[in-house]
């Protein structure tokens, strides 16, 4: 054997294994099933848990790419019940023919049930495993189960989990009544002193059926569809409760979430008729005070909106400025309330979602350690706060008040 | 004698090696490795460590300035006589060893856990002590050159991964100061330094540096650039994670998944995987030339090359044997573990032979002919 031919064999022995190591954990792409979302219930038998899995289709998928709706469903949901999580997720291998792959998954739904006996086992599954991501959202199903929430489709989308998170950002950029938490904000919440978690409030709606009408949009039946406003509230691991619209919009007018919206006013003019401002900009701050051992705390908020709306201010023989003054204050009014009713009801839940404990504690950390050990239930029932708000009316489109009507 | 090892380094080529040494920890367990409860507050920690080191550091450099051209192993026993030295040497070379071997050890743990469940932690340890064996068996050029290589790639991904998750960061996870106590900070400020003492790798280093003179100032600037890496990582985790952190195994890992910027940058968690596998490489293949060199010139060899594979068979069975659970590997530089062995190993070694160097050189001016003895 020459001396070079020696070489070459050594290099390879030394290169292969380094190839090799993949081959212990190697995974094909035509043996992985990938899951879009994942719902989580109470099963059945007692003591266990029940995941059902919303599975892509590939080969449904795939003919829509190449022209013409495929009339076959894109997902296929599949359901197995373990002890625990990794457990039923283990399960699924009696079911599937392929491996289940979640690095793709974008939504984990509770069923209520399970939410409300808590939720600590679930979560700890999704963050512990590296296949699955933080950026997955966190949904509460309102009085149903989870897998249930997963069988309603939004039409305009093949894949319903695709829908339901489109909901989610639509919903969060237009209107702020939405929340949106995934599992990396949940889980921070739980782990954070003096803050509550709170996850998505999903609800199923039926849709009329009108089987002669569906025409060319097949697919089954489409008879659910998934609503997705307001948000759940948490108590440490457990669900205490819901949020609406408004409470909801003030949950995110305290921690500057709200992106755009729409308040609607009254008419400075006109009695019961309303006028709709486009909400563009808004941000809160937050200040502690501890004032003779009692937390307080102050929120100012800055709101900034358009006309999106006729108004007929001239009818005002003062002009526009009281008119403007007038929406402003409406507006003010519309947030103040918002921004109370929302503490209000997080006080009868017993759950400080807004994070003001934590505020004390990075701020006020010595008369943090009084409030803390029962912060839910005590200092936060008692903590006085404070709203100052601040609206601005700017704007209004490309017109300047009203299209002129002819008189 | 013959020379053991006949390579030069240039300063550059210094300050790559040791910092790639001491960023393998940052790279995948710091700020967790601490293992204490100090939560947000571990960068006060790393940054008071980084500033204990450095007088430290001035001692090595001093040591080596008193014993031109000589490594810890050759000194040691010049200071303390024949036997103690060579107890000393004894003992340094079994740290090279294990340092080598955890290098091998905690990059196989992190790939098992990250990507390839299923591969036996052998197959990884092997892989790479293979390659570091070969590198290492090649002399001390031919390493720093590949350092000189990976240095710029490596600190760039780091930082890649330092920087990019800036839209998620809040400010205020850093509050309050001191959240879990003075106590935790001092606890974990233990755990840092201990951690730090792996730059005692420089004694060995410093004999082939080509610039002698810039000796001091290239010892500082390792500290110091590890030192900031190091508390920058342990903010940027503090500020992504908040009250998390405490919980994370691979924080880095963790931060590189946490990255997602604009539905473009993300799912790039290959970045930590790499500089891991060019880190481990580095620190890994250091620590076990300084092992053979160690023990070259302690039994008196003519040559060291022959001992790569011996000595790197060692590593690998060290590697494999180190920690039986990952909790293991967490908790090792902690008070109640390795943690005060290694400050007695890194920093009491060297204390006691500049305080006898100073003796003998107070006592015996003639310093010079002492060292040649």
């Amino acid at each position: 054997m020459s001396r070079r031919l020696r070489v070459i064999l050594v290099a390879l022995l030394l290169v292969i294994p380094v190839v090799l190591g993949g081959c212990w954990s190697r995974r094909e792409i035509e043996r992985l099933a990938f899951v879009q979302a994942v719902a989580v219930d109470k099963a059945v038998e007692p003591n266990k848990i029940q995941l059902t899995v919303e599975l892509a289709r590939p080969s449904a998928l795939a003919a829509t790419s190449q022209g013409g709706g495929s009339l076959e469903r894109a997902v296929w949901q599949v359901s197995a019940t373990g002890y625990n999580v990794f457990d039923a997720l283990r399960n699924f291998a009696s079911q599937s023919s392929r491996q289940l792959f979640w690095a793709h998954n974008r939504l984990l739904v509770f069923g209520e049930d399970i939410a409300r006996e808590g939720v600590e086992d679930v979560l700890d599954a999704f963050f512990r495993d590296p296949e699955m991501r933080g950026s997955t959202k966190v949904a509460v199903c309102k009085g149903d189960t989870g897998a249930n929430f997963l069988q309603a489709e939004v039409p305009l989308e093949r894949v319903p989990s695709q829908g339901v998170v489109g909901i989610v950002l639509n919903g969060v950029e237009k209107l702020s009544t939405v929340v949106d938490v995934d599992v990396a904000l949940f889980d921070r919440a739980l782990a954070a002193e003096g803050l509550e978690p709170i996850a998505i409030r999903a609800e199923i709606i039926d849709l009329v059926s009108e089987d002669e009408s569906r025409g060319s949009l097949e697919r089954g039946t489409i008879s659910k569809a998934p609503r997705i406003t307001g948000a759940a509230v948490f108590r440490g691991t457990k669900l205490v409760g819901w949020l609406n619209k408004a409470e909801t919009r003030g949950f995110n007018w305290i921690k500057g979430n709200t992106q755009s919206s729409v308040i609607v006013v009254e008419k400075p003019n006109e009695r019961d008729k309303f006028l709709s401002v486009e909400l563009v900009r808004a941000n809160s701050k937050l200040r502690t005070e501890v004032v003779d051992g009692k937390p307080r705390v102050i929120i100012q908020i800055e709101a900034m909106g358009n006309f999106a709306d006729r108004e007929n201010i001239f009818v005002n023989p003062e002009g526009i400025a009281p008119s403007v003054l007038s929406i402003e204050r409406q507006m003010a009014t519309v947030i103040k309330n918002e921004v109370e009713a929302v503490i209000k009801r997080a006080k009868e839940f017993g759950s400080d979602i807004f994070g003001f404990g934590e505020a004390f504690h990075r701020f006020h950390p010595k008369a943090w350690k009084q409030f803390k050990e029962d912060w839910n239930d005590k200092g936060f029932q008692e903590l006085e706060v404070k709203v100052e708000v601040k609206t601005m009316l700017r704007r209004s489109g490309l017109i300047e008040l009203e299209v002129p009507l002819g008189k | 004698m013959a020379v053991l090892e006949g390579g030069k380094i240039s300063g550059k080529q210094f300050v790559a090696l040791t910092v790639l040494t001491r960023i393998l920890a940052a790279l995948i367990e710091a700020p967790t490795i601490s293992g204490t409860d100090a939560g947000h507050d571990v960068w006060i920690a790393v940054l008071i460590s980084t500033i204990l080191v450095l007088p430290w550091a001035l001692i090595l450099v001093h040591l080596a300035k008193m014993f031109p051209g000589k490594t810890i192993i050759e000194y040691s026993q010049d200071i303390l006589g024949p036997w103690l030295g060579r107890l000393v040497g004894l003992v340094l070379i079994v740290y090279f060893i294990q340092q080598s071997a955890h290098a091998a050890r905690v990059a196989a743990d992190a790939y098992v856990t990250t990507i390839m469940p299923e591969t036996p932690l052998i197959v990884f340890i092997a892989t790479l002590t293979a390659l570091s064996a070969n590198c290492a068996r090649c002399g001390l050029e031919v390493l720093a050159r590949a350092a000189d290589i990976v240095f710029p790639i490596v600190i760039f991904l780091l930082v890649l991964i330092l920087v990019l998750p800036f839209n998620i960061v809040d400010f205020f996870n850093l509050l309050p100061i001191a959240a879990y106590g003075w106590g935790s900070i001092v606890e974990a400020t233990f755990s840092s330094f201990a951690i730090f003492g792996e730059l005692l790798v420089m004694t060995m280093l410093f004999p082939y540096l080509d610039e002698k003179k810039d000796t001091g100032r290239l010892a500082v600037t390792t500290v110091l650039v590890s030192g900031f890496l190091f508390t920058w990582l342990s903010i940027m985790i503090a500020l992504v994670f908040g009250p998390v952190m405490e919980s994370l195994i691979l924080p880095a890992f963790s931060l590189s998944r946490a990255i997602e910027l604009a539905f473009v940058v993300e799912r790039v968690e290959v970045i930590p995987l790499v500089a891991w596998t060019l880190g481990a490489g580095v620190k890994q293949t250091v620590f076990l030339w300084a092992a053979m060199l160690a023990i070259a010139q302690l039994f008196n060899l003519s040559e060291m090359k022959s001992l790569a594979y011996p000595v790197g068979a060692l590593v690998a069975a060290f590697g494999v044997w180190l920690f039986s659970t990952v909790f293991d590997a967490l908790q090792f530089f902690t008070a109640t573990k390795f943690g005060p062995l290694g400050i007695l190993v890194c920093y009491a070694i060297p204390v006691v032979l500049y305080i006898g160097a100073l003796i003998r050189q107070a006592v015996r001016p003639s310093r010079r002919e002492e060292g040649q003895m």
